[in-house]
C-alpha cells in the first residue's frame, strides 16, 4: 500500500506535536516539582515502585515518541534513502 | 573481595578472560584490512550502518563503571535509573542533529566533533580550544578505565593477585588490544564494538532477566523495596536541594553529544538516515539494557553481602548465584564494557590530536595526519597506563572525572546553537566555552559534588549559564558581515529537509 505524503501531517504540525511531546518527557525529567512528588511513594506500578517507574517510563515514552517520529519522516520520505551501507 | 581455596576457579575465571580475547582478536583478525585515507581511517570510511552505530554508539556512552559505580546507586535506592533518562534523552539529540551534522560532515570531509565547531564558526580556534577540551576531559577516564581493570583481575584471581600483579596484568589488556585500535583506527573500532557489545549489553541484559525471574533476584523483591530507598534526592528526608537531580539529569542530557566520541558516531554512519535509525536502536540498547542492570541492582538489594558492599555487588550477588562460572561471566561482561569504552577514546583522542591540532601550523597530507594519528594514540595510552599505575587508589581522580564531565559540557553551547541556530559567532563561541571551563573547574573543585547554597546545582550548570550568557552578549553585540552571514545560511541550506520519493511515499513535485 502506498501513502500518499500530501495526506501526512504538514512539517510545522509535526513539529509542534513532537515539539510539544519531547518538551513535556523533558519537564517531567527535569522540573523538580513533577519528581519530587513522588519521592518516597510506596505504589507499584506493574510490580515495579513509583519512583523508580517514574525513570522508567519517560525512557520508554521518549523511545516510542522517536520511533514514530521517524515513521512518519520515513513515510513523507524526508529521510534519504542510502545505499551500500554495512 | 571473594576468595577461593579451589585452584579449578582460577582456570574458569582466566579461561573465559581468554576466550574472550581470542574471539575479540579473531574478529580484528577476520575484519582487517588497509585504510584508503585519512577519512577512511578516521570514521571508516563514512559506511557503516544503524547497528554498527547503535553498537558503537552503547560502548562509548556505558563504561566498566555502570557495572560497579551505576549498580551501587541503584543498591542504594531510586537514583541510580536518573541514568535511563538522561542516556535515552541525550542521546535523543543524536537523531534531531542528524541532517546538518553528517551533511556537513560528509559535505567537508569532517572527522571530528571539533572539526564542525570550527567549520561552523569559520575558526580554526575554535575547533583547536574544543579538541583540548574533549582530550583534557577524557583522559581521566580512560586512567580509571585501566584501573577498573585491575579490579576485574583482582575478582578474576580470587585475591591471590597483588594490587600491583592485577594492574600490570589490567595494563597489559588495555596495551595488546590497543595495537588494534592504532592499527585499524575506526573499523577495528567498530567491528570489535559489535563483538564486545554483544556480550556487554545484550548477554548482560538476557542474564538480568534470566535472574529476575529466578529467586536470589527475584523481579517480586522490587514491590518489598524500603522506603527510604524510594527516595529522590531534594525531597523531604533528603540531604540535597531541590536542584540537584535537575543538576544531575540536565548535565547528563547535554553531555551526550559533548563526548567527542560520542559525536564521532555521526561521521561514521553511511548517511542521515543510518544515523537516525541508529538513535533508535541506540535507545534501546542503553535504555533497555541498564533499565534491566539496574532492575536486577534494586531487585538484589535486600542481599547482605551486596548491601555491604554495593560497588562489588554485580560481582559479589552473580558469584553467590552461581559460583565461580557465573562469576567469569560477570567478570567478562564488565570487560568488554570497559575495553569497549577505552578503545573508544582512546581512538577519539589521538584522531583530534591529528586532525586539529598537528594542523595548527601547517596543512598535512592524508598519510601524515594518519601517522599522527596512531602517533598520538600511542602516547595517549601510555600516559594514561602510567598514570593508572602511579595513582592507584589515588582518591583525587575521581574528582578530575568530575571535573571533566563539567568542562565537557562546556562544549554544549557553540554546539547545540551552531547546529540548532544561525545565531552565534567565534568570539563568542571562544570567550564562552573558556569562561565556562574556568568556572568549573574553579567551584567543582570547591564544590565537588553540589552546591548547596543554590538549591544543590552543580558546578557545570554555573559555568553553563556563564558560557550561554557570553555566547549571547557577543551574538548581540558582534554583528556578522554580510559575507558571513551568507556562508551560514548557505550551510543550513545544503542540510535542510527535503521531502523525497521513499519506498513508501508517491513522488510529489515541490
Amino acid at each position: 500500500m502506498k501513502t500518499d505524503p500530501s495526506l501526512a501531517p504538514p512539517g510545522r504540525l509535526k513539529t509542534l506535536v513532537f515539539g510539544v511531546y519531547f518538551f513535556l518527557l523533558l519537564m517531567m525529567a527535569l522540573f523538580p516539582p513533577f519528581y519530587l512528588s513522588i519521592s518516597g511513594s510506596n505504589a507499584l506500578v506493574l510490580g515495579i515502585p513509583l519512583p523508580i517507574f517514574y525513570w522508567v517510563l519517560i525512557a520508554v515514552l521518549m523511545g516510542l515518541g522517536l520511533w514514530v517520529l521517524y515513521v512518519i519522516e520515513s513515510v513523507t520520505g524526508e529521510i534519504p534513502q542510502e545505499e551500500g551501507a554495512k | 573481595m571473594i576468595s577461593t581455596v579451589v585452584d579449578s576457579n582460577l582456570f574458569i575465571t582466566f579461561g573465559i578472560i581468554g576466550l574472550f580475547l581470542a574471539g575479540m582478536i579473531a574478529v580484528l583478525y577476520a575484519t582487517n584490512r588497509e585504510s584508503t585515507s585519512f577519512s577512511d581511517y578516521a570514521v571508516g570510511g563514512r559506511s557503516y550502518g544503524p547497528w554498527y552505530i547503535a553498537m558503537c554508539y552503547t560502548n562509548s556512552w556505558w563504561p566498566g563503571s555502570t557495572f560497579t559505580a551505576f549498580f551501587a546507586l541503584s543498591v542504594g535506592g531510586a537514583l541510580g535509573f536518573y541514568g535511563m533518562v538522561y542516556a535515552t534523552l541525550g542521546v535523543t539529540a543524536m537523531y534531531l542533529m542528524a541532517n546538518r551534522a553528517w551533511t556537513w560532515g560528509q559535505r567537508f570531509n569532517l572527522t571530528t566533533q571539533p572539526d564542525l565547531l570550527g567549520m561552523r564558526f569559520n575558526s580554526p580556534a575554535v575547533k583547536r580550544i574544543a579538541s583540548i577540551i574533549g582530550i583534557i576531559s577524557v583522559f581521566p577516564w580512560v586512567v580509571m578505565g585501566i584501573q577498573a581493570l585491575a579490579t576485574l583481575f583482582q575478582f578474576a584471581s580470587f585475591g591471590r593477585w597483588g594490587v600491583t600483579t592485577c594492574l600490570f596484568a589490567g595494563v597489559a589488556v588495555v596495551l595488546v588490544r590497543q595495537y588494534w585500535t592504532v592499527s585499524m583506527g575506526m573499523r577495528g573500532l567498530i567491528m570489535t564494538d559489535m563483538f564486545q557489545g554483544l556480550i556487554a549489553y545484550v548477554l548482560c541484559a538476557a542474564l538480568c532477566v534470566f535472574l529476575l525471574l529466578g529467586d536470589s533476584a527475584s523481579f517480586s523483591h522490587l514491590s518489598q523495596l524500603p522506603s527510604k530507598m524510594l527516595l529522590i534526592p531534594g525531597g523531604s528526608g533528603t540531604t540535597y536541594g531541590p536542584l540537584y537531580m535537575f543538576s544531575l539529569i540536565f548535565t547528563g542530557v547535554i553531555g551526550s553529544m559533548c563526548w567527542p566520541m560520542s559525536f564521532q558516531r555521526i561521521y561514521t554512519a553511511s548517511g542521515v538516515r543510518s544515523v537516525k535509525k541508529g538513535t533508535l536502536l541506540t535507545i534501546l540498547l542503553v535504555g533497555g539494557f541498564y533499565g534491566i542492570l539496574m532492575l536486577f541492582a534494586a531487585a538484589i538489594s535486600q542481599d547482605p553481602n551486596v548491601a555491604a558492599h554495593p560497588q562489588q555487588g554485580w560481582f559479589l550477588s552473580l558469584f553467590d548465584i552461581g559460583g565461580p562460572w557465573m562469576l567469569a561471566l560477570a567478570i567478562v561482561i564488565v570487560l568488554a564494557a570497559s575495553i569497549g569504552h577505552v578503545d573508544g577514546c582512546v581512538q577519539v583522542c589521538g584522531t583530534q590530536f591529528a586532525n586539529d591540532l598537528a594542523t595548527w601550523s601547517k596543512p598535512r597530507t592524508d598519510r601524515q595526519l594518519t601517522v599522527l594519528a596512531k602517533s598520538g594514540m600511542v602516547v595517549f595510552i601510555a600516559a594514561a597506563s602510567v598514570l593508572a599505575y602511579l595513582t592507584f587508589d589515588y582518591a583525587r581522580l575521581q574528582l578530575l572525572a568530575q571535573i571533566s564531565y563539567q568542562g565537557i559540557i562546556q562544549l554544549a553551547v557553540p554546539l547545540f546553537f551552531g547546529i540548532f541556530s544561525r545565531r552565534g559567532n567565534k568570539q563568542g563561541a571562544i570567550a564562552g566555552m573558556l569562561v565556562g571551563i574556568v568556572i568549573a573547574i574553579v567551584l567543582t573543585t570547591i564544590y565537588p559534588d553540589d552546591i548547596p547554597g543554590l538549591g544543590s546545582l552543580t558546578s557545570g550548570i554555573i559555568g553553563l549559564i556563564a558560557n550561554a550568557a557570553v555566547f549571547f552578549a557577543c551574538a548581540l553585540a558582534i554583528k556578522p558581515s554580510p559575507a558571513e552571514v551568507a556562508r551560514v545560511e548557505q550551510l543550513f541550506e545544503m542540510a535542510a529537509t527535503r521531502r523525497q520519493p521513499s519506498g513508501l511515499a508517491t513522488p510529489v513535485m515541490n
